[in-house]
């Protein structure tokens, strides 16, 4: 009885000194939808990281892209969901950002595109387009201006033409413009598609761009962490093993990932080109 | 009290199970109270949650309500609606995306009143659009969602709790129909927060918990959905939603007092019941010292299942007073319940008690010895006790109701005292104590003497009467009578054995002490508490034979008196003898009760005896044993009483034939009439006799005769020593003694003629050192001059030059000699004085610095830094040896060089030691030779080789530098590598540097060369050729070019062509003197540039001579004879820069004559003279030079005429007017 006594003690001992010395990581997930979807997304995923990595996963969400690339580049961020577009601006300042998994789209593709998409009732002609309201997301969203005046150069007409504001998330282009406040938007085609049963409608769409991204912070991680979170993330077999347990996971994220790495984000880079992207919209 | 009453009383048993009955049963009704209340409380409380509950879904369901009219059931809407549920493609997008867009801003407007849901559904029930989740659609909710199938099969409006895909909530579902189709239905879902929300506002005193089964959600949820719920501490079967509000839209998480509550209830088996059977309830929790009303309320869904409970947690002060007011009740009940019993108890021991000393107080009146009657105010008897109607002959009813005083009190004993009268009675009367002896009447008459002792009694502060207690003390007044008698007889006994002089024991028949009186204890140091109740025995010494007690014990045990001596020991240890007397002390019956030992100290008595008997015996014992004859004689017969055995050897007879005759029969015969005691009245006679013995042969003797009292009775006693032995050891001494006067005698002619012979030799050796120098100075001064005689030859030069160094060398010897003998005789003195040693060095340099030159040999002196300038030191003896070290190792060097090195070892100026070490690159000393080195008159092969030297040298140097504290040894030495001497000497450092020195001078063997190269013209004017030699040839050697003439008159001739810086002018010239030369060479041309000394003879008084000299204009003088040195000396002190117009005293033995002189010696003081005498005897000038400074403070002509004999090596004059002759003895010549 008092040797059990004694190795519940121990054994108490031992789990508190093990949540004591349990290192704590930051994570910022892009605010691509509202944050209640944006937690639900990553929270499965954050737990399993946190049972895997014996550490414990803090959210720092910011509404911004701005603001995840900005803490960031302080620091105070360990782990970040990233587009191709924030981190190929994060990491021209910022060579601590190391990208270590990109994540599957369902299709299996290691790429997304971005869409430009309207509400038929908006009467939207992007071949003409003038003096439009268009709905962007954010100046560092691969899916805001780089995408959309790319797409609408491509359709014949320019962004810098119409009236573009940025309105965050992805998932909020797609209500702006189905409630009508917004004649057109920028936003990942996988997100558009998922309102496409209430009339929204696809007018153009980017070739495939490098899939979202997570970016370590190797001036805070120590490379052994980041090395056993790249190796838990891609021994998930989304069509095996552990279809059930990512079935929890979010949408975007729940379909496997490969390794990444800075080579990846060329296409990125190259479609960037010398544009200058705005920080604000035009009206 | 009822007797019933009483026994119950009287079993405390049942009084305690009465009182726990009652308690219990007051703690019963106390404590059902309390429950009562409180199941009261908490259904109120219940109740109000359900009101509370119930209002707040009603609120929603009629705000919704109005929603579905005035929203949904619009024409505009349910046709766009109906077009989206029947169409197909794009058309149905479009409508689904138009209704979107209609409804939006009211959903968002919606969703800030906490209605999370708005989802619309198809007929068939599947999800047509969901506002709070767009993308999700399509799915089925026929099977999940009952409010969904009620209102799409029943075609009703439906409300409750309800479970969900996403999210639980309130539902409120209703049908949609237009032209009587039935579309589908629309819902509007409320957050829990909401319920909880709008449950708040009506009560903000309760925190809100939602629980839902576990059965009915799980099931059902998105798979990304479940990560929201956790399981509920309370109860398992149960979980909560967001439970820590991650959603913004989630109620807040629970507080941590509520989780604690959670975790007890979880234990509370009557929540886990109720929980179990779906029911509700409110119970009471503490937390952290807190009290929360806690009640569960079930929710049940559409179906009427048990979906979840609502659980309120509020804080709660009433049932925590209701249990503090049963606790405070019960303890008020238990508390006087417990003082009743007390109480009750208490009564009842009081009260047996009381009966206990009623009972008692009977038994002791009863039984009491003591007479007692109790009277009232008026002194009748109302209660009288056995003994009382026993002690005074009377019944109980005799006395009842009779007057005490009257009956007892008033009699013929106290003259029929009336009770107004009678002290007694009126003092009782009075209330008052009264104790004292009275005097009763017996029944039958007789007086009875009583001890009576009353007291009033009081009741209510009023007399109520008073008690009386009274015994006969008849008997025992007439015992005390005889008692008091007794007791004086015995008091006076006792003082006396109190005041014994003698020690009183009493023991009893057994031995045990009983008693000891003061005596014992002052006699035996055991105090009366440590006698008592021990044995006599204690006291035993154990040096008695135990015979002696036994015999005691007999006679005791027979009944007889014993008295015998006793060797008894006191308590610290001494011992003491006692003589003891023990009786037997009866009683009435001739019984022996006990023994008293009367006991007498008598210890001191047994010592006087003891010490005569001691006495006796020493007497007789030297009587016997003396080694004196000792005769005892009647001074009035005369005759022999007793001898001694060595009178009777003497007397060479037995004492008894010797007793009894007459005295003058074997001494003093021809005396018997003229006995110098008896008959000539001497008191002692003491004188050597003659002892005729038996056999008539005579003895001398020394006889001493005292007289005596024996026994009243005159004698003589007369001691008789045998002195032949003496009179044999006198003769002997007497011949010794005239033999020691004959060697005395010798002994002191023998000393006489070694002092004499002493003196002899010191005058020898004064004597040789002056006769040999006198005739040494002309051998050495004349071979020096003919050595410049160019008129011999070579082979002449080369002898002369060998006569002028043996001169030398002999010279040399001699004052080696004497130096030795003054270090053998111990007259080495050691004069430290301030000297500069540097400047010793720069002498050093410039005495060999020539020699060296001439050797081609170098010379260096390194001094140490650290070696100071000035020191105290024998500044002559440091400088003659090393003079002699340098001096040895310049002669056997001839390569090289000689270093001499000056060092010092300490800084401590206390022990400092200055060492300088003479290296040269000499010949070097064979190791043979070395050990002999230092020995007297050795010298080493190689200067046995150069023939120089004395061998003294080193000896004498070494015997100076030991002399000083140092030493001076060979460090090194090799055949031709050289020798490293080293001298050593301890010094103080003089750091006033008060330094006198003398201007350096140069000897015949130091020469100064600095002073050759002067170029000074000297005149020289001598008429003996001799002398002007020597001037000549000594000036000249000095580096001066010197003319001579031989008288004055050529002397001024010579001056002006000759131009001389200076003038060396005898005083007795042919023609012109001196004085006159000198005053004409003045008053020639640059005749006052030219310096003039003078040279004088002897025989003239300085003063005279100075005034002369500076009459004529000369600058100085001096007086023959001189060393030749002496006038290069004075020549350069003349001219020399530091020099102007100086005189250098000289020796002027001449100032004082012979006669006055030895008239002035004579006084000084005579340990002055003597030191004088012997400094002389033993050249030691430099003492000699101290005491003559002595004698300047006295005389200083005499002081001066001392100097100058000893400065003219005149050492016999000198000796004479010392008493003594002797020469001055030079200071020896370095020599190895």
């Amino acid at each position: 009885m008092r040797k059990a006594i004694l190795a519940i003690v121990c054994l108490a001992v031992s789990m508190m000194l093990s949540i004591a010395e349990a290192q704590t990581l930051r994570f910022s997930p892009l605010p691509m939808q509202d944050r209640e979807t944006v937690v639900k997304q990553f929270k499965p995923m954050t737990t399993y990281l946190e049972k895997s990595l014996n550490v414990k996963i803090v959210y720092d969400y910011s509404d911004s892209y701005a603001g995840i690339l900005e803490k960031f580049k302080q620091s105070f961020v360990d782990l970040a969901y990233l587009g191709p577009l924030p981190y190929v601006e994060l990491r021209a300042s910022a060579t601590h950002a190391e990208p270590l998994v990109r994540f599957k789209e369902k299709s299996g593709q290691t790429t997304y595109t971005c869409s430009l998409v309207t509400f038929p009732d908006a009467f939207f002609d992007a071949n003409f387009a003038k003096g439009r309201k268009i709905a962007l997301t954010q100046p560092l969203s691969t899916c805001g201006y780089l995408s959309v005046s790319g797409l609408m150069r491509d359709l014949g007409s320019s962004l810098e033409d119409n009236l573009y504001r940025y309105i965050g998330k992805h998932d909020t282009v797609a209500l702006s413009v189905l409630e009508g406040q917004f004649d057109a938007g920028g936003l990942k085609s996988a997100i558009a598609k998922e309102y496409a049963h209430l009339g929204l409608e696809t007018i153009a769409e980017t070739p495939p761009l490098p899939a979202f991204a997570l970016v370590g912070n190797t001036r805070t991680l120590p490379p052994e962490v980041t090395e056993e979170i790249r190796r838990q993330m891609i021994a998930l077999e989304p069509d095996g093993k552990d279809k059930k347990i990512l079935s929890y996971w979010g949408e975007n994220i729940r379909y496997g990932a490969v390794l990444a790495s800075d080579d990846d984000y060329k296409p990125v880079r190259d479609l960037l080109g010398e544009t200058t992207i705005p920080e604000k919209g035009n009206h | 009290m009822t007797r019933w009453s009483r026994r119950i009383l009287d079993k405390t048993v049942a009084i305690v199970l009465i009182l726990t009955l009652i308690t219990t049963g007051l703690g019963t009704f106390l404590y059902s109270n309390w429950k009562l209340k409180q199941r009261s409380y908490f259904a109120q409380h219940q109740e109000i949650l359900q009101t509370s509950y119930n209002a707040s879904i009603q609120m929603y369901r009629l705000a919704i309500e109005a929603f579905y009219a005035n929203t949904i059931r619009q024409p505009d809407f349910l046709a766009l609606f109906a077009e989206g549920v029947t169409g197909t493609g794009k058309e149905r997008n479009l409508a689904k995306g138009r209704l979107f867009r209609l409804l939006l801003s009211q959903y968002r407007a919606m969703k800030k009143q906490s209605i999370l849901q708005l989802h619309f559904h198809k007929a068939d029930g599947s999800s047509y659009l969901r506002f709070h989740k767009p993308v999700k659609h399509g799915d089925d909710l026929m099977d999940v969602r009952h409010s969904v199938r009620i209102a799409n099969t029943e075609k009703r409006p439906v409300h409750g709790f309800e479970t969900g895909r996403v999210r639980s909530g309130f539902r409120y579902v209703y049908p949609i129909a237009w032209k009587g189709v039935h579309l589908g239905s629309v819902e509007v879902g409320v957050t829990t927060k909401g319920i909880r929300d709008a449950m708040a506002e009506l009560d903000p005193n309760r925190e809100y918990a939602f629980l839902l089964n576990r059965h009915f959600v799980e099931p059902y949820i998105f798979s990304e959905q479940k990560w929201l719920y956790s399981t509920s501490m309370l109860n398992p079967g149960y979980i909560m939603e967001d439970a820590d509000a991650i959603l913004p839209d989630s109620p807040p998480p629970l507080s941590d007092e509520a989780k604690a509550i959670d975790r007890d209830l979880f234990l509370d088996q009557d929540v886990q019941s109720a929980m179990s059977r779906g029911q509700g309830m409110t119970v009471s929790s503490y937390s952290e010292g807190r009290c929360f009303l806690v009640s569960l309320l079930p929710i049940r869904d559409v179906a009427g299942q048990l979906a979840g409970y609502l659980v309120t947690y509020a804080p709660d002060q009433v049932t925590k007073t209701y249990r503090k007011e049963f606790f405070v009740y019960l303890a008020v009940a238990v508390s006087a319940l417990s003082v009743i019993g007390m109480l009750m108890l208490g009564l009842r021991k009081r009260s047996d008690a009381l009966i206990r000393e009623q009972r008692d107080i009977k038994v002791i009146n009863d039984t009491l010895a003591e007479g007692v009657y109790v009277m009232d105010p008026e002194g009748t008897i109302v209660r009288v006790n056995p003994s009382a109607c026993r002690i005074l002959g009377y019944e109980p009813d005799e006395l009842l109701g009779q007057t005490a005083h009257d009956k007892l009190h008033s009699h013929e004993g106290n003259a029929f005292i009336q009770k107004s009268d009678c002290p007694f009675f009126t003092q009782v009367s009075r209330g008052q104590v009264y104790d004292g002896e009275e005097r009763f009447l017996h029944k039958s008459g007789a007086i009875l003497i009583v001890e009576v002792a009353s007291r009033p009694i009081y009741m209510h502060n009023e007399l109520v009467g008073s008690v009386t207690a009274f015994h006969d003390i008849t008997e025992r007044k007439r015992t005390e009578k005889a008692l008091r008698k007794s007791e004086e007889t015995a008091r006076k006994l006792s003082i006396a054995v109190e005041q014994s002089p003698a020690s009183i024991v009493i023991t009893n028949t057994e031995g045990t002490i009983e008693y000891v009186n003061p005596k014992f204890v002052e006699s035996t140091g055991y105090t009366f508490s440590e006698a008592v109740g021990k044995n006599p025995n204690l006291l035993q010494s154990g040096t008695m034979d135990r015979r002696v007690y036994e015999e005691m014990w007999e006679t005791l045990s027979a009944g007889q008196e014993w008295k015998g001596e006793l060797h008894n020991r006191c308590k610290n240890g001494a011992l003491y003898w006692e003589f003891a007397s023990i009786s037997p002390i009866r009683n009435e019956k001739g019984g022996v009760t006990h023994y008293v030992a009367v006991k007498e100290d008598v210890t001191e008595r047994k010592r006087m005896e003891e010490a005569l008997r001691e006495k006796e015996l020493i007497q007789r014992t030297l009587m016997q044993r003396l080694p004196v004859g000792l005769v005892v004689i009647d001074a009035q017969s005369k005759r022999i009483e007793s001898v001694n055995p060595i009178a009777s050897e003497l007397f060479g007879a037995p004492e008894s034939s010797v007793v009894g005759n007459l005295c003058h029969q074997f001494m003093c015969p021809a005396e018997e009439n003229r006995c110098p005691i008896l008959d000539l009245g001497q008191v002692v006679d003491s004188s050597d006799r003659v002892l005729i013995r038996n056999n008539k042969t005579q003895i001398p003797v020394l006889k001493t005769v005292n007289r005596i009292m024996i026994q009243g009775r005159e004698k003589l006693l007369e001691c008789i020593v045998d002195i032949r032995s003496r009179v044999k050891a006198e003769k002997a001494l007497k011949q010794a003694n005239e033999k020691l006067k004959a060697a005395i005698s010798r002994a002191e002619e023998l000393a006489e003629k070694a002092e004499s012979a002493n003196r002899a030799k010191s005058i020898f050796l004064a004597n040789m050192s002056h006769e040999i120098r006198t005739p040494l100075n002309a051998v050495l001064g004349h071979s020096q001059l003919l050595q410049h005689d160019e008129a011999l030859g070579a082979e002449q030069r080369q002898q002369v030059a060998t006569i002028n160094r043996s001169g030398d060398h002999l010279l040399e010897l001699i004052n080696g000699i004497l130096a030795m003998s003054k270090i053998e005789a111990g007259h080495v003195k050691i004069h430290r004085e301030s000297m500069d040693f540097h400047k010793l060095i720069e002498d050093i340099d410039a005495i060999f610095r020539l020699a060296c030159q001439k050797k081609n040999l170098w010379l260096k002196l390194e001094t140490d830094r650290r070696v100071p300038k000035n020191i105290l030191a024998d500044r002559g003896k440091v400088r003659q040896i090393l003079i002699n070290l340098v001096s040895n190792a310049v002669k056997f060097t001839r390569k090289g060089g000689i270093t001499l090195a000056c060092d010092v070892n300490s800084v401590e100026d206390s022990s400092r030691t200055l060492t300088i070490h003479i290296k040269d690159t000499g010949s070097g000393i064979d190791k043979t030779e070395q050990e002999k080195l230092f020995e007297a008159f050795e010298q080493t092969s190689s200067g046995q080789v150069s023939s120089e030297g004395t061998g003294l040298g080193l000896s004498i140097s070494r015997a100076y530098a030991k002399a000083m504290g140092g030493d001076l040894i060979l460090v090194d030495s090799k055949i031709g590598a050289g020798s490293v001497f080293q001298f050593s000497f301890p010094f103080q450092s003089d750091e006033h540097g008060s330094v006198v020195e003398g201007p350096f001078v140069c000897s015949s063997d130091a020469r100064c060369p600095e002073k050759k190269s002067s170029g000074m013209k000297v005149l020289v004017v001598e008429d003996d050729p001799i002398s002007r030699m020597l001037l000549k040839n000594s000036i000249s050697e000095a580096g001066m070019e010197t003319v001579t003439v031989e008288s004055g008159e050529e002397a001024l001739e010579t001056f002006g062509p000759f131009a001389p810086d200076l003038v060396v002018l005898d005083i007795l010239l042919p023609g012109i003197d001196g004085y006159e030369t000198c005053r004409l060479l003045r008053r020639m041309p640059n005749g006052e540039k030219a310096k003039v000394l003078i040279v004088t003879a002897t025989g003239i008084n300085k003063e005279e001579i100075r005034e002369k000299v500076a009459a004529s204009g000369g600058d100085t003088f001096v007086t023959k004879p001189f060393k030749p040195d002496i006038i290069v000396e004075k020549i350069y002190a003349l001219c020399g820069p530091s020099v102007q117009n100086s005189e250098i005293e000289q020796p002027h033995s001449w100032e004082m004559e012979a006669d006055a002189a030895v008239e002035t010696v004579l006084r000084l003081p005579e340990r002055l003279r003597r030191s004088l005498r012997a400094a002389v005897e033993m050249g030691d000038m430099q003492s000699f030079e101290v005491l003559s400074a002595e004698v300047v403070s006295i005389n200083s002509g005499l002081a001066g005429k001392l100097k100058g004999l000893a400065h003219q090596y005149d050492y016999a004059s000198l000796l004479a007017l010392l008493s003594a002759r002797e020469e001055k003895i030079e200071e020896p010549r370095g020599e190895r």
